[in-house]
């Protein structure tokens, strides 16, 4: 009958319940997995700590820097002297580390050291230190972080990489000390 | 009021049904269909197949892998392969002829060591195919602490389908507690694939069971013959 | 009939047809197997073949009774050795990267590189980034296997994972049946760098 108030429709009769959904969704959804994306990245190298080349960064319980990086070609003598495969070069990396405290442990951290290469015509490429390639001769003396020494030393960490490494690219050494994760040092060579 | 009747055997039954709880119906028809099934064996032991007995070099057909055992012996220790047993310890060899019946490569475990260098007993899900019991100083029965390729010595053992190849089951004993003429038994293992993995990659198996025992009278070669 | 029978209709019609399309769809839906397959790269014999973090040429493929390796090893078996050379190389990561699944299928049997010969194959050595590995893997096959109808269609399929599930894995085609059973075969030691 005219005068009757038309009754409200059902969005408006529901527009609480419907509010409540669209929050709590998303929420249920992030809880549920927000454990797992977050463990991920804690896990792995994620969150670099950029340096520039000659640049000294602060890193987990040391400081570092790249001191010297120097390129034996294959084809060279010394080359030839460590057995270099056909078409590779030698990456000799001279790394500076001071060690500013230790870890959980009371002992200076160990690292673990590997070659990155990005930009260029390939994709983003990894070499790890002390890789399936054994060369000949005398290898440097130390090639990794030392579990004892606690005052400033350098090690030489060795990539064997393909002869077109680093040309029209960029070269970086990333440092993982694996108590710092998913926080690694990322010292440019260039 | 209306009248009380004088009800009927089938009324009277169907009052006495109300008044019975549901559950004590439902035991009551639980049990004696118990009763009914026991008289067709429904409440005797389950038969446990029991293990067969062969001899020394008759092959015995798993679902998996076809087993021929051939003999068992005692040497000090294979220094070309680099089993070497700690002092006061000999090696127990067993030698087998295994062929893989299945149609994907199958790899034979062995013990994996604790840092000490004691075998480490290991779920027996990963398979093994041989035990040994019956050795004084030995877990009951235990998977050997290595599987050598007679023919060139390699361990890290793959099985090829179709493809026999004749093996060393090596096993470290107190020198002690075995000597020449010693028998041993020796258990064959067998597992059945249960179904495959839903997230895991190959497929899931039950527990292994002994399928064979065989028994054997130890040799002994002393230091060993160049094979 | 009255407008309501036809509303009933209707309803059970829909409801048929909504029926029939579910139970189209769960039949059709990608089981585990499919969900979790290797991603396949066709590769021919003699051509570079590239996938994720693995990038491999196989050069040749051979047939022997017997064959010594480059580290002197020389293993008998009791069918024959198929003996395939080839150079590997991870592309983009040399972490945990080894020919982990390095596998010959014929029909519906497959044989996995032996590890026989230790460190004279490629299977057992771990692979590095942009330098190539070239040298040789050997399985072992039933004589009658390798002369059978199915050799002729036989693949290597090649990944850097022993699980190949979810990642490259290249698949060459191989004609075993059409190869002479050779004496012996001598195979060199695996070697690095650009061939």
């Amino acid at each position: 009958m005219k005068g009757e108030v038309k009754p409200a429709g059902w969005l408006r009769r529901n527009h609480r319940a419907l509010l409540a959904v669209l929050v709590l969704l998303p929420a249920t959804l992030g809880i549920m997995f927000a454990n797992q994306w977050l463990g991920y990245f804690d896990e792995w190298p994620s969150r670099p700590v950029p340096a520039a080349a000659g640049e000294t960064i602060e890193y987990g319980n040391a400081r570092w820097r790249v001191e010297a990086s120097d390129r034996v070609l294959g084809d060279s003598a010394a080359g030839r002297e460590r057995d270099l495969p056909t078409g590779t070069d030698l990456l000799v990396v001279t790394v500076a580390v001071d060690p500013t405290g230790t870890g959980p442990d009371g002992k200076p951290d160990l690292c673990s050291a590997r070659l990155e290469e990005s930009g260029g015509q390939h994709a983003t490429r990894t070499w790890s230190n002390q890789g399936p390639i054994s060369l000949d001769g005398p290898g440097p003396e130390r090639t990794s972080c030392s579990s004892k020494l606690t005052t400033p030393y350098t090690f030489d960490a060795e990539f064997v990489v393909p002869a077109d490494a680093g040309e029209s690219s960029s070269l970086s050494v990333s440092i993982v000390v694996v108590e710092a994760l998913p926080e690694y040092a990322s010292l440019a060579l260039d | 009021m209306p009248l009380k009747k004088h009800s009927s055997s089938r009324e009277k039954t169907r009052q006495l049904f109300d008044r019975v709880p549901t559950t004590w119906l439902v035991t009551a028809v639980a049990a004696v269909l118990l009763a009914v099934s026991a008289v067709f064996g429904g409440l005797d032991d389950a038969e446990v197949q029991a293990a067969t007995v062969i001899q020394a070099g008759d092959p015995h057909a798993g679902s998996e892998l076809t087993l021929t055992v051939d003999q068992a012996l005692l040497i000090d220790a294979f220094p070309e392969q680099l089993v070497i047993p700690d002092e006061g310890n000999r090696l127990l060899v067993v030698r087998a002829v295994v062929e893989n019946t299945t149609n994907e490569p199958r790899r034979l475990i062995t013990a994996p060591l604790r840092s000490s260098g004691a075998a480490r007993l290991q779920s027996t899900i990963e398979a093994d195919v041989l035990r040994i019991s019956g050795v004084h100083g030995q877990a009951l029965t235990s998977p050997p602490t290595s599987i050598l390729v007679i023919d060139d010595g390699s361990d890290k053992v793959v099985v090829q389908p179709d493809m026999p190849v004749e093996l060393a089951f090596v096993w470290e004993v107190p020198a002690a507690a075995v000597a020449k003429g010693d028998t041993i038994e020796v258990q064959l293992l067998d597992r059945v694939l249960i179904s495959e993995g839903e997230l895991t990659y190959g497929g899931l198996y039950g527990d292994p069971v002994v399928t064979a025992r065989l028994e054997l009278v130890l040799g002994d070669v002393g230091a060993g013959v160049s094979e | 009939m009255t407008a309501s029978r036809w509303r009933y209709l209707a309803n059970g019609a829909a409801l048929v047809t909504l029926l029939s399309v579910a139970a189209v769809v769960m039949h059709s839906a990608p089981d585990r197997e499919l969900q979790q397959s290797p991603i396949r790269v066709a590769a021919a014999l003699g051509e570079p073949a590239s996938g994720r973090n693995i990038h491999a040429t196989v050069h040749s493929v051979a047939v022997a009774e017997a064959v010594t390796a480059g580290n002197g090893w020389a293993g008998t078996t009791a069918g024959v050795w198929v003996v395939v050379d080839l150079s590997v190389e991870a592309v983009v990561d040399d972490v945990g990267a080894a020919l982990g699944t390095a596998v010959l299928r014929v029909g519906d049997t497959s044989y996995s590189a032996s590890t026989r010969p230790g460190d004279a194959t490629v299977a057992a050595v771990g692979l590095t980034t942009g330098i190539a590995l070239t040298g040789p893997l050997m399985f072992e096959l039933p004589t009658d296997v390798v002369s059978s109808a199915a050799a002729a269609t036989a693949s290597l399929e090649l990944a850097t994972n022993s699980d190949p599930r979810v990642d490259s894995l290249l698949v060459v085609p191989v004609d075993l049946a059409g190869l002479d059973v050779q004496q012996s075969i001598d195979v060199d030691f695996p070697e690095w760098g650009v061939r």
